[in-house]
Formats: structure tokens, sequence, C-alpha cells
């Protein structure tokens, strides 16, 4: 079946971002507006003997200074474990210890300078390994005191904040009898998401009590339930404004800092604040991407079947661990990847470490789980003698079959797992592996990887939506979801386009939002955006449409059922001479006589994932039949790369994608695809927050610091470094109960590069790099510890052949 | 553990500190000025990409900046076939990349300018300022010591001529007095049969060096008309020109060992001075790292200097 | 140092204003002026996303000195519109979808405004080249660079 506009590139509707005029909340100011200004600890880890402010506060223009002891109480996510500003301790260098509120920025960047702190050092971690050392400094030395959500373990007296168990089988046991094992264990620095619009928040409360936040979210809704909770204030008494997000990638899931500026505000009388960071505070005041220490062992039999994985994850989650304990359970939930395994013993922990706090980032773990695993599948089927793409194949999941690590019994519709690794597998075909012939210091080479996820979320994460019909007949769309690029509302407007059959020109989405007018949803995140709003959205339109029906029905006198909805207007089935426009109906009908019935159409629509459950505690495994998440998108990527022997550059060439899904827009599909493809390869490359984990930089640099909190340091991708080609395919394989048959994509595009990138090094020279990022330097050392043979013919190419007093060209 | 008294951290600012702004017009002029207010926190003023930064930073207190760029006698390039090539110190990257005379004769300065920063900064970054920055990461040292510049620095008290080579002292440290400011680079004519190239390490494709190479080499095969001379950035604490290769390549026998004993020679200058114990180290590159580069670029630019092979 | 007036011409119109030797080009235009399409991020010279067109070129704002535009003549992306109707590379950024969150979005339109103005035979390799110096991590460019080229080739063309 073929449609108007759903699967089209309907080009998006934000299109004030070209046009100038966008308004962020980087940009939000109100008339009386003061500004915040933060300033952090000097030491990872000390005690605050006292803060002397008292020459900030006679710089002109200050009206305020704050310290931890200005708010006794602690704000969290699923654990309550932040201070507001430090208070007794600090946890990190760079975390917040007082506040300056003055009239302009300038005299609270220059009240800053005055602020004077005792501190009294403690001994600090900078690595799980440190943090789980049996005398290892305790970072949270209250944790039993702290409010936890139901699913997360913490374990009071260490630094442990979560740890989730995964048990089916006995892995343990089967791994003794296994014909090949393979046994590594992978890292992966912590990581910021470096989206482009740096935290802001804006905050007043109204003389009638009503507190009010603009800031740069993902998801309002998350933020009002959060702030109600941590700050007692009922929910309708505070209104989230959502206005565009410059980038999210996870890093503005949740609660950020918005208390912050509400806190200020509350105590000055309600007065709006404005908190605005620089890319450079923006590393040290939000919370970044958890480091990863995965310890895995995977087994198979001769015959190319994997019947056991046993696993160590470790995630250092830094000094808060926001999302970061949720991270912890989805990755041991998702420990086997998109492989039916039978036997699993995974154990996963979030740790906490004297560095920055962590939260969520686009992927939510799968990027880093695939990163090891389909590591190991490669490793497994390269023990074995057989091809990777067959090992795969023989081993993915079947679904309507195939059990996952949870026990979770996937549905017959949920996708295809493996025609995506055979069409990656195909469009890489051509591609030999060896020297190029020009220069053969350079070795071309591919690798794939496979990949699923669906959504991690409760299983209440509701969302709702209305479709109101105005006079003239055009819509106007109301949903909680946050706008920060992904184009959601672009792809709304072509749904309720094609269910109510008006074009899209016709439809308006405000890409603002405000807790108090627009319906609930429970957050932005996990991809799940488009496929939750537009389930709330198709019912929502079919609510309206037997609203048109009814008013359609009185006017033709005819029974509701004989009564047509399409383009635009209400008409008898059968008799196409017989029509009316929604806008004759869009607040009531009016007959010729002035009779009026009906009323304004408004349709109401909600979702709610069907048969979402709970795992147990002890095994990891569902509660009762269900599911973890309503969809899963399956995948696979391929990378053609060249790895330069001399310099241990990698080149990604082609960055091929293929994901089971049909896609809603293709313009909007093709932007995730290579926005994310890009992060995922240069995650692969060149990312890493650096901290002095060693102490070699003692002395030298501040103890404990974050060391490369600017764009010198931290590598993101540039335009001249993406890949020559981009290859993808939606395979068009639809889910039942989903969106015109549609999955979510966004994050999925960014999983499968660093596991292609390492397969495809290998593949071509036999070096088998388990450590990220794969930097020039440490793909060197490698080939110098695995194959120094290589580097030394390499460099036999660079010799110089002089003939005799020859130097022309 | 003893108590400690520290300034809270100020992570970043938005503003500039407060000075005293002034735009000569002359050389003479800023001079003056820079004289009268030497010892006041003075501080001259080109492109501003570097400084406008530490000025946030708070790297050092600034009362009085003085600008360049109004001083029509410190712009421009002037290349005299035979006399060589002088450029003015306010002159900028994209300046320097549209001289065809400096593509051709002075190759690896423009390669360096070419793979200097990013487009919008060469719009604005200076070669002067570059030079006074004084740091080893400076992308336009290396290929003006391969090519002999000389600096002409200039005060009240008079002008003094200074080689490039004994111009730096330290990281971000040189021997500009406080009331001196670079007037002219100056560049001698190329040896005869002379090319010139520069190689930049970079971590994407805006990033400062992780190692540079610069090399200019003459009648290769020659060996008594043989000049071949080698230049770093990013490996020492200044930029660093390997004297000790002049003579390597003046010696007999094959021309690889001869790299190779200069490349050793290289190795020794290799001393970042970062990292405890452990100098040659930085958040860039380890100091092994480091030392491969020296090797390989080393190698390559020659290779691409003597054969014609790109092997980049 | 005390506020000193300057006199600069922003999308074709003259503008008198005091600044302070503490305030950047930045934030004249967005705090003083109101153009806000005009973004920040890490006021560093780091990240391009506070790009305008001066004397032509296309610079960072964060790192100009207020003090030093006396006389400038400034493009920002509310300049590019004309008589209500985009540009040709806005255009180009709509129709090959070359912006999701759209921050960093004012900035490379002026950097493609710039190539289609002074470059028109650019090639891949040279607007990426131009482009090196702005971030943006949502998009991974290429749709980006697809619509400089399509803007490119309308010119071509005749189109406006
Ligand atoms: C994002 C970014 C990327 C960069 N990338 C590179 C890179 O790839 N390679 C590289 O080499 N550098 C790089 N730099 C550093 C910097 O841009 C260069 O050093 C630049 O050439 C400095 O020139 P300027 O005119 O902007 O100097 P300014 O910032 O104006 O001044 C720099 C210093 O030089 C002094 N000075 C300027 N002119 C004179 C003069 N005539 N006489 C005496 N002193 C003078 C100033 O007082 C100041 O101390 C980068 C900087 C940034 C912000
Ligand atoms: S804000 Fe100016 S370059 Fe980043
Ligand atoms: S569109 Fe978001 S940073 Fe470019």
């Amino acid at each position: 079946m073929t449609y108007k506009y759903v699967g089209k590139s309907v080009p998006r509707i934000d299109k004030d971002k070209v046009l100038g005029g966008a308004e962020f909340a980087f940009d939000f100011e109100i008339p009386g507006m003061l500004w915040a200004k933060l300033v952090g600890s000097p030491y990872p880890h000390a005690r605050i003997v006292s803060i002397d402010y008292s020459e900030a506060l006679r710089v002109p223009g200050v009206v305020r200074v704050f310290t931890g002891d200005d708010f006794p109480f602690k704000v969290g996510l699923y654990a309550a474990d932040r201070d507001v500003l430090a208070r007794g301790k600090t946890l990190y260098y760079g975390q917040p210890v007082a506040g300056i509120v003055a009239e302009t920025l300038q005299a609270a960047e220059e009240a800053a300078e005055k602020i004077v702190i005792e501190y009294e050092p403690l001994p600090y971690s900078l690595s799980v390994e440190e943090s789980l050392s049996p005398d290892a400094p305790i970072i949270h030395e209250e944790m039993s005191k702290y409010k936890h959500a139901v699913f997360i373990y913490p374990k009071p007296g260490t630094n442990i904040a979560h740890h989730t168990k995964v048990r089916k089988g006995n892995a343990e046991k089967v791994l003794k009898d296994a014909d090949v094992v393979v046994e590594k264990t992978y890292r992966l620095p912590l990581l910021t998401h470096y989206y482009l619009e740096p935290w802001t928040g804006v905050a007043r409360v109204r003389s009638e009590g009503t507190v009010e936040v603009w800031s740069s979210h993902q998801s309002p809704f998350a933020v009002r339930e959060l702030l109600s909770k941590s700050l007692n204030i009922p929910m309708h008494k505070l209104v989230v404004h959502h206005l565009y997000t410059g980038g999210g990638f996870g890093g503005k899931a949740g609660l950020l800092l918005e208390h912050i500026p509400i806190l200020f505000s509350m105590k000055l009388g309600g007065r709006p604040v404005k908190l605005r960071l620089t890319a450079r505070e923006n590393f040290f005041f939000m919370a970044q991407r958890a480091g990863y220490v995965l310890k895995m062992k995977t087994g198979a039999t001769k015959d190319g079947r994997i019947i056991a994985h046993w696993g160590e994850y470790y995630l250092d989650a830094g000094a808060y661990a926001d999302y970061t304990v949720n991270m912890a359970r989805a990755i041991g939930l998702t420990a086997t990847g998109p492989y039916e395994i039978p036997n699993v013993h995974v154990d996963s922990y979030a740790v906490y470490t004297n560095k920055v706090p962590t939260t969520a980032f686009r992927g939510f773990t799968m990027q880093e789980l695939h990163t090891a695993f389909e590591s190991q599948i490669d490793e497994l089927a390269h023990e074995l003698g057989v091809d990777p793409v067959e090992f795969r194949a023989k081993n993915l999941f079947v679904p309507g079959k195939s059990l996952t690590a949870i026990g979770e019994r996937l549905k017959e519709d949920a996708g295809d797992p493996l025609t995506p690794v055979l069409e990656v597998n195909k469009i890489l075909s051509n591609v030999g592996i060896g020297p190029r012939k020009d220069k053969p210091w350079v070795i071309r080479s591919k690798g794939i990887a496979a990949f699923w996820k669906g959504p991690f979320q409760p299983s209440s994460a509701a969302s709702s939506a209305i479709v109101k019909v105005n006079e003239d007949g055009s819509v106007d769309i109301l949903v909680g979801t946050g706008e920060m690029g992904q184009g959601t509302i672009t792809a709304l407007t072509q749904i309720v386009a094609e269910e109510l059959g008006i074009p899209p020109k016709k439809i308006r989405v405000s890409p603002h939002r405000q807790t108090d007018m627009v319906p609930y949803t429970w957050q932005t995140v996990g991809s799940r955006g488009l496929f939750s709003e537009s389930m709330s959205l198709l019912m929502a339109c079919e609510d309206l449409k037997e609203q048109i029906k009814e008013a359609a029905s009185i006017a033709f006198t005819v029974n509701k059922d004989m009564i047509e909805v399409r383009d635009g207007k209400a008409c008898v089935v059968g008799e196409p001479w017989h029509c009316i426009p929604i806008e004759k109906l869009a607040i009531g009908y009016m007959n010729e006589k002035g009779v009026t019935v009906g009323g304004p159409l408004i349709g109401r629509g909600y979702y709610v994932p069907p048969r979402n459950v709970l795992t147990d505690p002890e095994t990891g495994q569902v509660m009762e039949e269900g599911h973890l998440a309503p969809f899963y998108t399956f995948g696979a990527g391929g990378v053609e790369v060249e790895i330069n022997l001399l310099t241990g550059e990698i080149k990604v060439i082609t960055a091929a994608t293929v994901l089971d899904t049909p896609e809603v827009n293709p313009g909007l599909a093709e932007g995730q695809v290579i926005g994310g493809a890009v992060m995922g390869i240069n995650i692969a490359l060149r990312e890493e927050i650096k901290y002095d984990v060693r102490r070699e930089f003692k002395g030298i640099y501040p103890d404990g610091m974050l060391l490369n909190p600017c764009l010198t340091g931290y590598i993101v991708a540039r335009a001249g470094d993406i890949p020559k080609k981009f290859e993808w395919k939606f395979l068009g394989v639809k889910q039942k109960d989903a969106p015109y048959g549609a999955k979510g994509i966004a994050e999925l595009t960014m999983i499968p590069w660093p596991a292609a990138i390492a397969n495809a090094i290998y593949n071509a020279i036999g070096v088998r790099i388990t450590d990220l990022p794969l930097s020039p330097e440490r793909v060197i050392a490698e080939i110098k510890k695995q194959k120094p043979e290589l580097l030394e013919k390499a460099m036999e190419y660079l010799r110089i052949n002089l003939k005799g007093g020859d130097n022309e060209h | 553990m003893s108590i400690k008294r520290d300034k809270a951290q100020v992570l970043w600012r938005e503003y500039f500190p407060d000075f005293d702004y002034y735009k000569p017009k002359t050389v003479n002029e800023a001079l003056e000025l820079l004289n009268k207010l030497k010892n006041d926190h003075a501080i001259v003023l080109a492109g501003a990409t570097c400084l406008s930064r530490n000025f946030r930073a708070r790297k050092f207190e600034v009362k009085h900046v003085i600008d360049l760029k109004g001083i029509p006698e410190l712009r421009g390039i002037k290349y005299a076939e035979g006399e060589g090539l002088r450029i003015g110190p306010v002159t900028t990257f994209h300046e320097i990349l549209k001289s065809e005379a400096i593509r051709k004769k002075y190759t690896a300065l423009w390669e360096a300018a070419k793979q200097y920063g990013d487009f919008e900064l060469k719009f604005r970054a200076t070669i002067g300022g570059n030079i006074a920055k004084s740091s080893p990461q400076n992308d336009s040292s290396p290929p003006l010591l391969v090519h002999k510049a000389t600096l002409t620095l200039a005060s009240v008290e008079g002008v003094r001529e200074v080689p490039i080579n004994e111009f730096f002292t330290g990281v971000t440290e040189n021997v500009l007095a406080p009331n001196e400011i670079i007037t002219s680079i100056n560049v001698p004519e190329p040896p005869e049969n002379s090319r010139s190239g520069y190689i930049k390490f970079r971590r994407s494709a805006e990033d400062r060096a992780v190692v540079g190479v610069a090399a200019l080499v003459s009648n290769p095969g020659d060996r008594s008309k043989r000049i071949i001379r080698l230049a770093y950035a990013s490996i020492a604490k200044t930029p660093v020109y390997v004297k000790e290769a002049e003579e390597i390549f003046r010696k007999e026998g094959d021309i690889n060992s001869l790299i190779d004993e200069a490349i050793n020679a290289a190795y020794k200058y290799v001393d970042l001075p970062i990292g405890h114990g452990k100098r040659g180290q930085d958040l860039r590159a380890s100091k092994e790292y480091r030392m491969h580069l020296v090797r390989v670029g080393t190698k390559a630019i020659l290779k691409k200097l003597i054969e014609g092979v790109e092997v980049f | 140092m005390k506020d000193v007036e300057i006199t600069l011409t922003v999308n074709g119109e003259k503008k008198k204003v005091r600044v302070s030797p503490k305030e950047s080009l930045l934030h004249v235009l967005r705090d003083k002026l109101h153009y806000i399409s005009v973004k920040a991020n890490c006021y560093r010279g780091e990240c391009g996303i506070c790009t305008v067109l001066m004397n032509g070129f296309p610079v960072k704002s964060c790192q100009v000195l207020a003090v030093e535009t006396d006389d400038a003549d400034i493009v920002t992306v509310e300049g590019l519109s004309k008589n209500g109707e985009p540009s040709l590379i806005q255009k180009a950024f709509i129709e090959k979808f070359g912006f999701q969150c759209g921050f960093c979005t004012p900035a490379f339109i002026l950097a493609g405004h710039y190539i289609v103005e002074n470059m028109p035979d650019a090639t891949d390799e040279e607007i990426k080249e131009v482009l090196n110096g702005i971030v943006c991590r949502c998009t991974g460019y290429k749709q980006i660079i697809d619509a400089i080229k399509l803007a490119l080739q309308w010119k071509k063309e005749g189109k406006s």
C-alpha cells in the first residue's frame, strides 16, 4: 500500500531555524532577569572547611551568593544522590560549590573571581578499579539514607551505586564444555555529548506561587516530575517550558540543572534568574557518559552455536549516577546482543568515582554493549574458522521463537535481525582486503556488526496527544515530546496528514511545549518519541474521525457508518457528491435553519506500551510473560576502511547502514542515519574524556581534573573527517502495532561502528584492539605489540632511492 | 591532611577583562605607546585568535591593549627574485595562501598556512601573532626555520634582526623585550634547486599539530651541493631546528642511513615539558608515539621532496 | 575603560552602539542589537557557532573585540532574506534537510552563503575545508554539504 504523505520526504516544518528567529532557551530572556554564575571545586574529593564570599558581595550589581548550606537536601533521578551545591564535601573537580546571582552576567563573572574556599583534600578515586579496591575512599558515605527507585540496588558502605544480575541456565558450567571460548576485557572511556546548545535555564516564581522554568531539555514532563519530587512543588504549580533544544543525545534527558535557577529565584522573591553555561562549564556542571569496563567470556561449539555468555560489566558512574544506574541495568538485561544464548551469567555494576557525574547517552548502553559483544562474535567466528556472517546467521534471534537473555519471547513480528546483516555484507561485497596498489602502506579492509535496541523505559511510560480542527479546516497537534532536531514534529504532521487526508502545510505542531498546555508524555528518549507520539496520534485521529462522522451523519441524515473521512472531507460512502469539508464541522455543524449540532472537534489519544513487565532482581528474568520494550529495531552496519600502517590512522571510506524498519520520512531518516554514523564513527576513532588515572601528570595539572574540557582536547568530527560514501537501506519490515509499521531509529544508527571498525582492523592485519578510541596512537601501539613486523615492513616503503646526482621530477 | 585555601574555580567566562584599547596608525606611534605602558600590563594585539581566549582565561593581567591592525606598514608580502621574501607580521594566513611566490618558493610555509587552524581563523590569525605566541605547536615556525628566516624586532630603542632559530626560549617565551614588537619576517632566497614542504599530523580536520615536520632539500643526489634541513613543531618546548642534520647530510654514505642518523638527532630534542619524569608527553600524544611520528614524518617529507611520492 | 561609541553596518543598516572593551562582537550583535540568530557555544574560537560575515569574510564573532569593529560591515542570517524571500542557500538547506536541532545552522548558512557568493566552482573538498571550523553534532555534515552544492548549482542555473 502506498501513502500520500507517509514515507515521503516532506520538508521539515521548523524552517525558522534556517530563516532566523528560532528561539532556544539559550536566547530566552525576561525583563528584570538576573544572571547566575557557578564556581567549581578545585579538588576531586575534599572537605569544605569554609567559604568566604564577602569580597564577591562587594562587586556592584551582585545580589546574592549561595552555597550548599542554603539547600540542605539532595536531588536526583533514580537515586537522590546529588547536592544542589556541594555540602560538607566536594566529590569531583569542578563540582559547583557556590552560585553568584547578579544584575548582569558581567557582574556575576567578576564576583566569581573573588570567592575563596578552604578545603581539606581527601584521597580520591579516578577509576572503577580504584573505587572497588578494599582501601578505596567511600564517596557517598550516606548512601543508605538516599531515596532510590524500586529497581535500583545500591550497596551502602561501598562505591557500588547499583548491581543488576542476569542468570539464565548455567553459563559457568557450560563454558567449561565449550569448544571455543573467547575471553576479553573491553575498556571504553567517558564521553561527552557535545550538543551545541550549552545547558541553559531561566526560572521565576509568579506572585501567585506558580514556578516557571524555560530550559534546554529533552523531556518537559520528566523535568516537571523530577522537580516536583525533588523540590516538593505540586505539579499544577510548576510549569516547564520547552523551546527548541539545541541537541541532547541523552545528555538532556531527565532533570538537569533546572532546580538551580528555580531555587535561586525562590530565595530572591521570585525574580527571574538565568543560568547559561559555556561549553567548558558544560563539561563540569552537566553529566557526561560513563566509562565502561566490560569483561566478557563467550563460548561456542564446533558446529557454530553460541552456548554461553559470562560477563562482568562495570560502568564508571562518576560522582553522581543519574541515569547511569539504570544504564547498568539496561546493559545487563540486554547482555547478549541480538543473539539467542541459552546460558547467561551477567553482573553489571554502576560504580561511583571522583569524576564528573554521568548520565544517558544516545543508545543507552547499546553502542557500548555491541562494541564489545560484536567483537566477541567476530573473534569466535575466527576461532572456529567460519565466516562471521554465517556465524551470525546461525545465532541471531528468530522472532516468534527466540528467548532473550531475560527470558522474553520475541513477538512474531518483532522484526528482522538477519537480513540487515546479509544486506550490509552485500553492499560491501566489492571491497577487497589488502594493501592499496598506489600506497602499499595503506591497507584496505572491511568489517561489520549487527545490533538491536528497543526503548528501555518503565512499563508505565505513557504518552498522549490531541488533534484539534480549526474553523478554517487547518489542524493543530498537541503533543508533549521535545523537538531537539530529530524532526519528530515534521513526521507527526505527515501522519496526521495521511490520516485526515489534508496536506501537511495545513497542519501545525508548535515546537514549544508548556506542561500545563500540552498532553502528557513520559520522555523523549530511547528512540521512542516518534513511535509513542504517533501511536497516540493515530488514536486521536480515530477519535476525531468518529466525531466528524457523528456530525456528518447528522448533516446528511445517514447512519454514522455510512460516512468516510478522506481528503479533508466527510463523505457518504459511495456518494462522492455528498461531501462536507471538515471546516464546516470544526466547531459544530450548523444546518440551513441555523440549528447547530456537535461542537468543536478535538480528538484525544494515548499510548501505553502493552504488556511491558519488570524483571526479577535475583535472576533478571521477566516476572511474567511480557516484554521489556514495545518495539525492537534490528540492523547492521558495515565499514570499508583504510588503515595507515605508518601513522596508525584509520579512515572510514564507506559507512553502510541497514535497518529492518520502514521510514516515515526519507529526508529525516537520512539525517538520522548520517548523523548517527558520523557520531558513532568519531566515538570509535577519536572521542575520550581524559583523566590522569595513572597519575602521570601529577603536579602538572590539578589533581583529579577533567583534562580536556574543550574542543582542542576533546575531538569531535569535522566536515573534513566524514566518510567519503554513505550507503543505507530501510527494509520496510513492518511491526503490526506500530505507526505505519515503523519503529524508532534515532539511536540505532550510532551503534555498530566501533565494533565494525575493530573487526575491519582485525580482518586486514590480524590485530585485535579492545579499547576505544581506536586512535592512531593506540593502533600503532597495538601493531607494535601484536604484529611488529608489519610496521617495519611499512617503513621500508619510505626508503629513498637516489640515482646519483638526479633530483629532477 | 592539610587545609588549603583556594580561589574557587571559574571554569570559563564570556567577558574579557577591562582594559584600555588603542589603535595606532604607525609603527612609531605603537612603539611609543608600548614603551610608555610596558610596565603597566600592556600587550599588543593582532588577529586576537589567541589573545581573545587568553583574556577570557585570565591567563595574565591586562590593562592596555595596542591593536596593530591599523598599521599599514606591518601588513603585506613582498618578494623580489634574488633578494627574498618580506612578510609584515600582521599578514593573515589567508593572505599568505594567496601568494604565488610563497606557494612556489617557500612551499613549506604555504603548506603550513594551508593546514593552519581552519578557514575562518585564517582571515584573522596573523603570522606575527603565530610567531610571537611562541607555542611549540606553531605551524609557521618549522617552515621559517628550514628557510632560515630572520625577524626584525623594533622598539623605541632601535631595531635588531634575530634569526628565528634564536627567537624562541621556552613555551610561549621568546626574546622579545616588553617594549618590543616584530615588525618584519625576512626569508632569504631559497638555495638553488631547492624544494620545501610541511607535514602536519593532527587528530582531526581541525587540530593543532601532534607533530609537524618541515624540510628543505636541495641537490640531494650530489653530496658536494646537497642541503637538507629539518625542523619540527610540537616535539619540545619550542619549535625545533635540528641543526645537526645539516652536517649529517653532508657526510658520505647511503642517504637512508643519513636520514636515520638525522632522525636520531631529532629524537634528542623530543622534550615537551609536560608530564612528570616523562617529558615528551602531553595530552595529544605519548613520547613513544611522538618519536614514532618524528621518524615517519621525516622519512615521508623527504620521500616527497626527493622522489615526489605523496605518502599521506 | 569607559564605553565607546562605534558605528557598524549590520545587514545593510548603520548602527551606533556603545560598547565596552569587555565585550566581543558576539555580545554586541546578540545582547545589544538582538540578532539572536548568532549563537555561541565555546567562547574560545573552537566551535564556529558564532560565525558572522565581517567585511565579507566568515569570522568567529566571539574572537573579535567589540572595540575593534568600528566601521565594520556585518552580515547575519537575519540579513539574507530579501523582501521576505529566503536566499538561495536558505532554500537549499530546507530542500536538502541541511539542519536538525538548528543551533549550528546560522553559522553554516553564512559559511554556505560565502561559498555561493565567492567560490562558484567549489569542489566537495573545498566546501569541507570552509566548513571545518564549524561544529555540527547532529547532521554528520553530509546534508549541509549537499545543500551548499545545490545552492551552487541553482546559482549557476540563474535561479534566485
Ligand atoms: C581554535 C584555534 C585553533 C588554532 N589552531 C592553530 C593551528 O592549527 N596552528 C597554529 O600554529 N596555531 C593555532 N592556533 C593559535 C593561534 O591562532 C595562532 O597562533 C595565531 O597565529 C595567532 O595570531 P593572532 O594574530 O590571532 O595573534 P593574537 O592573538 O592577536 O596575539 C598572539 C600573541 O602574539 C603577540 N603579538 C601579535 N603580533 C605581534 C607582533 N607583531 N609583535 C609582537 N608580538 C605580537 C600578542 O601580544 C600575543 O601575545 C589556534 C587558535 C585557536 C583559537
Ligand atoms: S562561540 Fe565562538 S567559536 Fe565557539
Ligand atoms: S543541527 Fe544540531 S548541531 Fe548542527
